[in-house]
């Protein structure tokens, strides 16, 4: 094979490549990714909620979990206990205290999970309550529910 | 220079006057004579003296190389012997501080390890009620607040999702739920759960087929005489060099056993351990 020729292939082969690597790039950027925030309730009717525990993952859609923060009483509005190693996946659990007297009742928001979103699958998620416990520390009846956030 | 004149007799030449040499011989030169008898009367007394003695001597000389000898034993076995626990007593402190345990971190005695553990704890704490040393989570010899937070940590660390069964789609007709990957190198994959042995169609003899390469995803093409007996084959026509341990792994197999051990309990894992 003649040189020329050859580096005339090698060039050829090295745009076909590089094009397609461009190509992919595009098609990542092309991608939609957007941020969300997840909110947590919990719903502990006529009892004092001192804590509480829940794992949260998303069941479809590509999510990621970007920040966590507490929630709108008082007395969890302190960033609660999660995993550090959940940042970046679809998967988390988190919990919380209060040894205090002040403590919510009621339906109340205990955080928001932000998370992005990327791709057009709208995501869904399934959460469960591990625990809920009043001021004595004992287990309480408690339901746990989600609502959508802001989104951009 | 003249040297100095040496007066000093020659000691040869000494001699003490003949009175003098007398008088020293009748002192010093003439010994007691002691009668036989009182002489071993002596000796005899000074031996049941001095015997007791001796034993004790004796004694304690035995006693002297009985602790050496056990000083020289315990220290070859705390420098020997040991070495394999030494690692595991200085393993256990920092095991202990981050993997805790259900039985020292179960504070309300619930038989779970959950939030309410560690608010009882930090309860506790702000109360200034009685501790138990048992819940030292960190290990540092103190139940403090560090405790609640280490505690509360442990509740909510990632745990790995239960494994999903990937292999059932894998599975042709969907007749079996669990699967396993035969690789043209010989080695198969075997899906979780399964064990040569105690599952009811272990894949004894080789089967044959190919994965199909046009679109075929990872259906199994199965000729007509495979035994797809939860299994999936990966013909030889498909190259050896593929990851397939890593292939596998992504289709939910857990473990690999080469052909040769197919028929055989033990099963190498894909990590590299073994079981049995």
């Amino acid at each position: 094979m003649k040189p020329v020729l050859r580096i005339f292939l090698s060039l050829s082969l090295f745009g076909t490549l590089l094009a397609a690597q461009v190509a992919g790039e595009d098609e990542g950027a092309n991608e939609a990714v957007r941020f969300a925030a997840v909110e947590v309730f919990i719903d502990s009717g006529e009892q004092a909620l001192a804590a509480w525990q829940f794992e949260l993952a998303a069941e479809r859609g590509d999510v990621k979990i970007v920040g966590i923060e507490g929630g709108e009483h008082p007395a969890f509005k302190s960033p609660p206990y999660y995993d550090p190693a959940a940042m970046q996946h679809d998967r988390v659990v988190v919990a919380a205290f209060n040894t205090g007297t002040e403590l919510p009742k009621g339906r109340t928001r205990i955080a928001r999970i932000h998370v992005q979103i990327a791709g057009d699958v709208q995501p869904e998620y399934a959460i469960r309550l591990e625990t809920a416990g009043g001021p004595d520390g004992r287990r309480i009846q408690a339901t746990v529910s989600l609502g959508k956030g802001e989104e951009k | 220079m003249a040297e100095p004149l040496d007066h000093t007799p020659d000691e040869s030449q000494l001699q003490a006057p003949k009175a003098l040499r007398g008088d020293l011989a009748a002192l010093f030169g003439a010994e007691a004579s002691v009668p036989p008898a009182v002489d071993a009367a002596v000796l005899a007394s000074a031996r049941r003296h001095l015997a007791p003695r001796g034993r004790a001597r004796t004694a304690i000389r035995w006693a002297g190389v009985a602790a050496a000898a056990a000083a020289a034993i315990l220290l070859v076995v705390i420098h020997l012997g040991p070495a394999r626990e030494a690692p595991a007593r200085v393993a256990a402190k920092p095991a202990a501080a981050k993997a805790v345990t259900p039985d020292r971190s179960d504070i309300n005695g619930d038989g779970r390890v959950d939030i309410l553990d560690a608010f009882l704890l930090a309860k506790r704490l702000d109360t200034r009620r009685a501790l138990d040393a048992a819940w030292d989570i960190t290990g540092d010899g103190l139940v403090d607040r560090r405790d609640v937070d280490a505690l509360a940590a442990a509740v909510v660390r990632l745990r790995p999702p239960p494994p999903r069964d990937k292999g059932a789609f894998l599975s042709p007709g969907g007749a079996h739920k669990k699967v396993g990957l035969l690789s043209p190198d010989g080695a198969y994959y075997d899906s979780p759960g399964q064990r040569p042995g105690n599952h009811g169609t272990p894949p004894v003899q080789p089967c044959k087929g190919v994965l199909p390469r046009n679109g075929g995803g990872a259906h199994a093409a199965a000729g007509p005489s495979t035994p797809l007996q939860g299994c999936i084959v990966l013909g030889p026509r498909l190259p050896r060099a593929l990851p397939w341990a890593i292939i596998a792994r992504s289709f939910g197999a857990s473990e690999m056993v080469t052909e040769s051990q197919r028929s055989r309990p033990n099963l190498a894992r894909l990590d590299g351990g073994t079981v049995q």
